[in-house]
């Protein structure tokens, strides 16, 4: 029975193997299309209120003087994401305090409406 | 003389396992560097989040490699006890389920975070990630290598083990020690 059991699991290892490899290659077309990344808007009222008393933005129309200047940074949504969640330097971890979807906004938002997935 | 797998000398197997896990995890960090990260991405399976997800399928992957690295020394003779024929299977059943308990977090970390260098931990744990499944790919070659020496395949086991405990540790178990346990 057990030895049954391990040659469906080798099938299914490398069927989902294969699988993964073609999502990663097919998955820009069928999910993302290359298109902008659009924010809804929360993500700009997610940064005022969580991130402007420290980083300067002018789209967000904030001014601290804690953090680097956000309007002379280059970065991905997926960067951003990462260093809200998990904090850098004096910056603390916002993982928690937002949602999933508030930390996709606001890394969207700061990345920019220009950034799109086949972009920078 | 016709030069086979299995006439060639036993090093040359043992790099050409050793390239093809290069190969893998090269291969990985390669488009985990150049594919743009898509937050449009964010599926949760049955879990209540996509970093409930990724911890919940890391840790469950750990401790089917735990299994597993238990079977294989009992299997060597390392436990005391000899190994029942149930330990066999169930070892090649454990190291399975590890493995297809990680792609859902590596499909995820590669497609829609990438390749990241913000900090030490998160740089090591990208390199981790691709190193675990360039192990994995250079174990399986040696598994199905033959006329290998005898500490070949308890090397590679025990390399992988430790590459995703170490890939673990600064992943998962750094979220839960920040977060705490994600809810399902």
């Amino acid at each position: 029975m057990l030895d049954g059991i391990d040659k469906a699991l080798a099938l299914g290892c490398w069927l989902t193997a294969g699988l993964v490899v073609l999502m990663l290659f097919v998955g820009p077309q069928v999910v993302a299309e290359d298109k902008p990344l659009k924010s809804s808007g929360k993500g700009q009222q997610v940064f005022t209120e969580n991130c402007g008393s420290c980083h300067t933005l002018s789209r967000a129309g904030t001014n601290g003087q804690v953090g680097p200047n956000l309007d002379s940074v280059n970065v991905k949504p997926g960067d951003v994401e990462s260093i809200v969640r998990s904090g850098s330097g004096a910056m603390p971890s916002f993982e928690g305090n937002l949602s999933d979807a508030e930390i996709a906004e606001v890394a969207k938002f700061v990345a920019g409406p220009d950034y799109t997935a086949a972009g920078r | 003389m016709e030069v086979t797998a299995a006439t060639r000398p036993a090093p040359n197997r043992l790099l050409v396992a050793a390239a093809v896990g290069a190969a893998v995890a090269l291969a990985l960090g390669v488009y985990g560097n150049v594919h743009d990260p898509s937050q449009e991405l964010v599926f949760t399976m049955f879990f209540s989040s996509t970093i409930s997800m990724k911890v919940w399928f890391a840790t469950l992957a750990l401790a089917f490699a735990v299994v597993q690295v238990t079977t294989a020394l009992w299997i060597y003779g390392k436990l005391g006890a000899q190994a029942p024929d149930w330990a066999s299977p169930l070892h090649r059943i454990s190291g399975r389920l590890a493995f297809l308990s990680t792609l859902p977090v590596a499909y995820h970390c590669l497609w829609s975070l990438g390749f990241q260098d913000t900090d030490t931990r998160v740089l090591a744990h990208s390199i981790l990630g691709c190193a675990f499944y360039g192990a994995f790919a250079a174990k399986v070659t040696i598994v199905r290598s033959r006329n290998l020496p005898g500490w070949a395949l308890p090397v590679a086991g025990g390399l992988i083990f430790a590459v995703l405990v170490v890939t673990w540790y600064t992943s998962a178990l750094w979220f839960i020690r920040e977060q705490g346990w994600p809810d399902l």
